[in-house]
């Protein structure tokens, strides 16, 4: 079971599943819209764990995964106004967590470039601190994935993390993050050429 | 080229990182979070339209313009058409001979 579905308890819906046509969201947002900070509580209880799941690909420490997620909800409350209701709430909250992502791995690379600089070190690591894991195999190939795409360019890294670790294709990725499809073939076509190159030389080393 | 995607180790690493979960959300942190945030209010259409012309001020003036040029132009339009001979002739005889 996810642990983090089992936080929900019974806010838990289905923010993929609309059933009968009609974003199950709508009405809560437009209430949290109106100033409703109850509805705004309760959007969060609702879409939480699809969220931390979400974001739990782009982070390894627990620390990070909690700033992540309530940086997204932050983002939220303040873009509510911006929301439309032409377009579903859940993918509108995704696209923002999507975006929260971006700009860690865009922290992380320009902190990596100056640790590397100031330790003359080869951009190495910070240690993580250990969560607690049911699946611990899990958890190592996860970490090593993660370690691998370290490597890459901030946007090539959210491109290759939706893609192996989350499972979206591309052009769900491309209408996430704001790109052309045409644009994302391409830059994942160099990102894979990159991973590649890696791999390669993680193999032989 | 050759994929990632086609590296048997490449694919069963990426098949088993995908059943890792995450941790549980710190949820009170984050109701906590979210309930001190200020949340900022849809403005309605006529506050948006406000906005966008700059001051309510300003749309009492356009509004008042427009009702004053309503009345200017019915009144010489009425007084054009007691001029005109179709007119009166439309109104006196209901368009009959």
């Amino acid at each position: 079971m996810n642990p983090a579905a089992a936080t929900d308890g019974p806010h838990r819906t289905s923010p993929e599943s609309p059933g009968d046509g009609r974003d199950p969201d709508a009405a809560l947002a437009e209430r949290a819209q109106g100033g409703d900070r109850a509805a705004a509580e309760q959007l969060v209880l609702r879409h939480q764990a699809a969220v931390a799941r979400l974001l739990w690909r782009f982070v390894r420490t627990r620390a990070d995964l909690d700033d992540l997620v309530q940086d997204t909800f932050l983002r939220m409350v303040r873009g509510l106004p911006g929301w439309r209701p032409d377009q579903p709430f859940a993918h509108w909250l995704l696209r923002i967590a999507t975006n929260t992502g971006r700009d860690y791995f865009r922290r992380q690379s320009v902190r990596r470039r100056w640790l590397a600089e100031s330790a003359g070190a080869d951009g190495a690591e910070l240690p993580a601190a250990v969560d607690p894991t049911p699946h611990p195999a899990a958890r190592a190939a996860a970490n090593e994935v993660k370690a691998l795409l370290a490597r890459l360019a901030p946007d090539d890294r959210t491109l290759l993390t939706l893609h192996h670790l989350e499972g979206w294709d591309l052009a769900r990725i491309a209408a996430q993050c704001g790109w052309s499809v045409t644009a994302t073939k391409l830059r994942a076509w160099r990102a894979r050429r990159h991973l590649r190159a890696l791999l390669s030389h993680s193999d032989s080393s | 080229m050759k994929s990632p995607d086609s590296d048997p180790r490449w694919e069963a690493l990426v098949r088993q990182a995908r059943e890792d979960a995450g941790p549980p959300v710190d949820l009170p942190a984050l109701l906590r979070a979210v309930r001190q945030a200020p949340l900022t209010v849809a403005p309605s259409w006529s506050a948006e339209f406000a906005a966008l012309c700059g001051s309510p001020r300003r749309i009492g003036l356009c509004l008042g313009s427009a009702a004053a040029f309503t009345v200017v132009a019915t009144w010489q339009a009425w007084e054009t058409s007691s001029l005109l001979p179709w007119a009166e002739f439309y109104f006196a005889t209901g368009g009959m001979p």
